[in-house]
């Protein structure tokens, strides 16, 4: 059994736009890492480059699809305003 | 005077002018001056000199050098932007906070959560930048994401992430996400004095002129000396009962991101909260790693450090311990097996261990001679 560092609620990790990855703070400096494309295929675990612990990502999935939605029409209407 | 460094290095944070971790302490290349305290962040260093100035060390990218570019640099480099002299200094986890002894406070790095705590700052702040506080400052103390601040009053401000109750804001019904301007921590009775703070990933803590520790925030590991299973977040800041303590009263307190230690006048040093990886020094069960209990170690504690899950802890005579976790080298042991309990660092045996500091997971000690 996989033994989590923390388990961390998606809203507490901190997304960076550019490389599309949610990054939580690791207590060995670095950051645990989860790309939103994991995410999005049912992967919950993020892990650190630096060391061996992971943390279980909190999240449900239907919301962050449904939030994929709603941003994709959302961003035409304001290019053009 | 020597300065070592080990521990985790992504960043450069060791000072060690590379990227390498260094599994025992190595004496580091050169030293700016007569350093009177290092304060390390989550992957960098905050060093402080006698004559007042700031040098910086390791990872740059939400601009916690203060260095106006965000590059990550490997050696101790000069912080330019604050022409006043500093007495305190605290590394955050990605943002940096400094005291000036006129009571100014300087605040740089990350504004993400409001804990610059002025919000017409960006999210990414690389120069240091004055923060309005409407008295002095005497000390500063910074946590994940959050900033506790002491005043010369005696009261205590935090402001920042405080959703977990970090903040000790009260009277709502439910917790502001963050608070992007200093706050009071209004602490009953009214007569608290507040001589020390300290700040945890997502809990504070102050110490009382009488020596009585004041908890706020999350208590999800035990940090606030109450079962867990009870109480996951106190958001109202409690004295933690001086029975705990052996009826004795608390001299300094310290806190990693989900453990604490407090050190009574008789020279006791308890732990309490997280303990699974070690870090609490002493024999532990889950249920009961909530009540402060005396850590295994003899000998007289002169200066106590907690890494994000490690502790350091120096010996009148100049001896170094370390526990907790090990990964990185953190324990200094030559190997990354967890530390149950306080172990001497051998590497530092034959010196005499002046003063440490550590960060989330990177450690400094300033020895009299080499071995």
């Amino acid at each position: 059994m996989t033994v989590f560092h923390d388990e961390i609620e998606i809203e507490d990790m901190e997304f960076d736009k550019e490389t599309e990855t949610y990054y939580y703070p690791c207590p060995c400096g670095d950051r645990f890492e989860i790309t939103k494309e994991d995410l999005l295929n049912g992967e919950d675990v993020a892990k650190c480059p630096s060391c061996s612990l992971l943390i279980k990502v909190i999240y449900n999935i239907d919301d962050f699809l449904e939030g994929e939605e709603i941003s994709a029409p959302a961003k035409p209407v304001l290019e053009k305003a | 005077m020597n300065v070592w460094s080990w521990g985790a290095n992504s960043y450069g944070q060791l000072a060690q002018g590379d990227t390498d971790d260094r599994l025992v302490p190595k004496p580091i290349g050169t030293v700016p001056g007569r350093l009177t305290r290092i304060s390390c962040g989550g992957g960098h260093t905050l060093l402080l000199t006698e004559d007042g100035r700031v040098y910086v060390c390791g990872c740059n990218n939400k601009g916690q050098l203060g260095t106006c570019y965000l590059q990550n640099f490997a050696i101790f480099t000069a912080l330019q932007k604050i022409k006043e002299r500093v007495v305190d200094i605290a590394g955050g986890w990605d943002f940096s906070l400094a005291v000036t002894d006129t009571g100014s406070l300087y605040a740089w790095g990350s504004n993400a959560f409001g804990q610059l705590g002025d919000p017409s700052l960006q999210a990414i702040t690389p120069v240091p930048t004055q923060i309005n506080i409407p008295c002095q400052v005497i000390q500063v103390a910074a946590g994940l994401r959050h900033t506790v601040a002491l005043l010369v009053s005696g009261e205590v401000y935090c402001w920042g992430h405080a959703k977990k109750g970090q903040c000790g804001q009260q009277g709502e019904s439910r917790l502001p996400l963050k608070l992007d301007l200093p706050s009071k921590v209004e602490i009953t009775p009214h007569n608290y004095k507040c001589t020390q703070i300290v700040a945890g990933s997502y809990h504070s803590a102050a110490l009382t002129a009488q020596g009585s520790v004041l908890f706020w925030g999350c208590n999800k590991h035990g940090q606030g000396a109450v079962y867990p299973k009870v109480t996951q977040q106190i958001s109202v800041p409690m004295v933690i009962d001086q029975d705990l303590f052996g009826g004795e009263r608390v001299k300094v307190i310290k806190s990693g991101w989900t453990h604490l230690l407090a050190q009574t006048e008789s020279g006791l040093v308890y732990s309490w909260g997280r303990g699974d990886y070690g870090q609490l020094g002493r024999s532990r069960s889950p249920d009961i790693d909530h009540i402060p209990g005396v850590m295994d170690i003899s000998e007289k504690i002169t200066q106590l450090e907690c890494g994000s899950e490690h502790n350091l802890l120096l010996t009148e005579t100049g001896r170094l311990y370390a526990v907790g976790w090990n990964e990185h080298g953190l324990c200094g042991t030559g190997d990354e097996t967890n530390v149950e309990r306080p172990t001497p660092i051998a590497t530092l045996s034959t010196t005499t261990v002046q003063y440490i500091a550590c960060g989330g997971g990177h450690c400094f000690a300033v020895t009299t001679d080499y071995g």
